[in-house]
């Protein structure tokens, strides 16, 4: 069962990064997190809770 | 009451002197009675449960009564939410251990205070064989002493001597009512909406054992559907006023199409994740495609 107050989105590209942030920002999360996930795809991994 | 599942536990040990307090975990009436009888003031003792049992659910079946019954009720959970950290938190217990007797044994405490009791430092059977009225003698001592215990002022309940000597004591206690000695539980954490976070083990709250915090839920970016990247880009759109008007479009639309869970929580996930690619695509033809 996963934590309903969470969501963790993966596989985000660089040029996508703002963007999902912004809309993870604006969809009631209050604290939201970035981790480098691939350093050589360029790819992110972002918490919202 | 019937076949009962029943339940064993290990025997434990505890040490008491007098003005040290006694930590027994259980209500166990029967030491200091037996401690007033032997006019002990250090002993040893062990406590082993008897007649123990439990009554419970599965956690399955638990969970599945608590979350029809949260969905039903959230304005009572919302009574109790706290809306600061920590949260609260609501304790589901789903199984209870019961004992219905204890069986106690004492003995005194080796030390320097008995050296000059004449002849009470060592332990003298109550027993004597050489007599020939010995076992009704014995069998009597032990009905005097447990009269004594019972007059002792024990509620309820019943104490027997099973065996004595000077320097131990051994007995049995059985309470009016089955005790619960114990329980397994689950905590919920509770949500401001009135709604119940994901829950954990009572045990591993108590002991502050570290659990892993779940990621939530976990999605990867749908780069392959070319709708995402537009999605994205449409909703993080500021308007003049430096709002983000069409996060609201968004929100709007999914309620009048009846995705009531989509719309609040779930909108990230519309935007992006690989299972909503053909809600994606209609919200692209009908809100994006349409400006």
């Amino acid at each position: 069962m996963a934590d309903p107050t969470k969501i963790t989105m993966t596989d985000v590209p660089d040029n996508q990064l703002e963007n999902a942030v912004r809309v993870l920002v604006n969809s009631q999360y209050e604290k939201v997190t970035v981790e480098v996930q691939n350093k050589k795809k360029r790819t992110y991994r972002i918490t919202a809770e | 009451m019937g076949i009962r599942p029943g339940a064993a536990f290990p025997s434990y040990s505890f040490e008491f002197k007098r003005g040290g307090g006694l930590s027994l975990a259980l209500p166990v009436q029967g030491v200091p009675v037996a401690m007033g009888l032997l006019g002990l003031d250090s002993a040893y003792g062990s406590i082993t449960i008897k007649d123990g049992f439990t009554y419970g659910l599965s956690e399955d079946l638990m969970l599945d009564t608590v979350l029809d019954w949260a969905a039903r009720n959230p304005r009572i959970l919302k009574l109790y939410a706290s809306t600061n950290n920590p949260p609260s938190y609501l304790r589901v217990v789903n199984r209870v251990f019961l004992a219905g007797e204890v069986s106690v044994f004492l003995t005194k405490a080796r030390s320097g205070s008995v050296a000059g009791s004449a002849g009470l430092g060592r332990d003298t059977p109550l027993f004597d064989g050489s007599n020939s009225n010995a076992v009704q003698n014995y069998s009597n001592l032990l009905t005097q002493l447990g009269r004594l215990a019972e007059s002792s002022g024990l509620p309820g309940g019943s104490l027997k001597i099973a065996a004595a000597t000077t320097r131990s004591l051994s007995l049995h206690e059985r309470f009016r009512r089955p005790l619960i000695i114990g329980y397994l539980a689950m905590e919920f954490p509770l949500l401001p909406d009135g709604g119940l976070g994901l829950p954990f083990s009572t045990l591993d709250a108590l002991t502050k054992k570290k659990f892993k915090p779940s990621p939530g839920r976990v999605f990867s970016y749908d780069a392959t559907d070319e709708n995402t990247g537009r999605l994205m880009a449409w909703l993080s759109r500021k308007d003049a006023a430096g709002h983000y008007p069409n996060q609201e479009k968004l929100v709007e639309w999914l309620l009048r199409k009846k995705f009531q869970t989509q719309a609040v929580r779930e909108v990230p996930l519309v935007a992006a994740a690989p299972e909503y690619r053909e809600l994606r695509k209609q919200i692209v033809e009908e809100l994006i495609n349409r400006e």
